[in-house]
């Protein structure tokens, strides 16, 4: 049994020290991945890290098998989706981004557009795939499950989320150079 | 950086006392959902002390567990299940 299994076995009984071991261990990628998905808000990632631990806790004995950050990260995300709605934070689906992408008028500002302003623009389900494959070493199977999403959906937001950042990131050369 | 370099790095975020603060509310939590589960267990006892026929019952046991404690088969099946439990425990802690 892994340390992190019989942490997780300890805390689903109820010990609160093993819990925050684990709290502890994975505090850091949490919240970097929610910095992400929040597109740098720190107060708001770090709320949603919160809650997202006081989740876990609440709901530790009907964890199953399978990576407890994966877990973990599949309570950040909805809750940030959850947010998002509440807040109107950002538009959530594919249509919105479609518009987004349209050609926009103030173009010359996209030059000073750098890697951490193009990967905000993408939608949130392009931003959380591309972080937990990426960033988290997810693998693509635990990714998908994490967001709750078939596996070709979630290699699709990979590669299109992928895709748009490097056009992003292309506009101003095409620019430099015409 | 290229996009590569930039995808397989995660902001790098601090303690900063942030885990502290959670296990503060986990603790709160926990010493909650204790208080609840003991006021709850207490709130049955009391139900029970005032429902139940307990002379009734208590009359029916002392006849009733002499003749399960003299029995070789409800011994032997309760040995079973102790032991059961005992090998359990030691593996799962493997």
């Amino acid at each position: 049994m892994s340390e992190s299994d019989w942490l997780m076995r300890e805390a689903a009984a109820g010990d609160a020290a093993a819990f925050g071991v684990l709290v502890r261990q994975h505090q850091s990628k949490l919240r970097g991945f929610l910095l992400r998905m929040t597109r740098g808000n720190h107060a708001l990632a770090d709320d949603l890290a919160q809650e997202t631990f006081l989740e876990a806790f609440r709901k530790i004995a009907q964890y199953g098998t399978g990576s407890f950050f994966g877990w973990l990260c599949a309570i950040a995300y909805s809750r940030y989706l959850m947010e998002a709605r509440k807040r109107k934070l950002e538009s959530l689906d594919e249509a919105a981004e479609l518009a987004d992408d349209a050609p926009e008028a103030e173009s010359a500002s996209i030059v000073r557009i750098d890697l951490e302003k193009a990967f905000a623009r993408l939608v949130p389900a392009q931003r959380a795939a591309l972080t937990m494959c990426f960033a988290l070493g997810m693998s693509n199977e635990e990714a998908a499950a994490a967001l709750e999403m078939p596996l070709g959906t979630l290699k699709s937001h990979v590669n299109r989320g992928r895709e748009k950042l490097a056009a992003l990131l292309e506009v101003p050369r095409i620019k430099a150079v015409s | 950086m290229n996009i590569d370099d930039f995808l397989s790095q995660l902001p790098s975020v601090a303690d900063d006392g942030f885990s502290e603060r959670v296990m503060g509310k986990v603790r709160t939590m926990a010493r909650r959902r204790m208080v609840f589960t003991v006021a709850s267990i207490a709130a049955c006892v009391v139900v029970a002390l005032l429902i139940l026929p307990w002379r009734t019952t208590g009359a029916e046991l002392g006849v009733i567990i002499p003749q399960i404690a003299s029995s070789a088969a409800l011994n032997l099946a309760a040995a079973a299940i102790v032991l059961t439990f005992l090998v359990e425990r030691q593996f799962s802690r493997l």
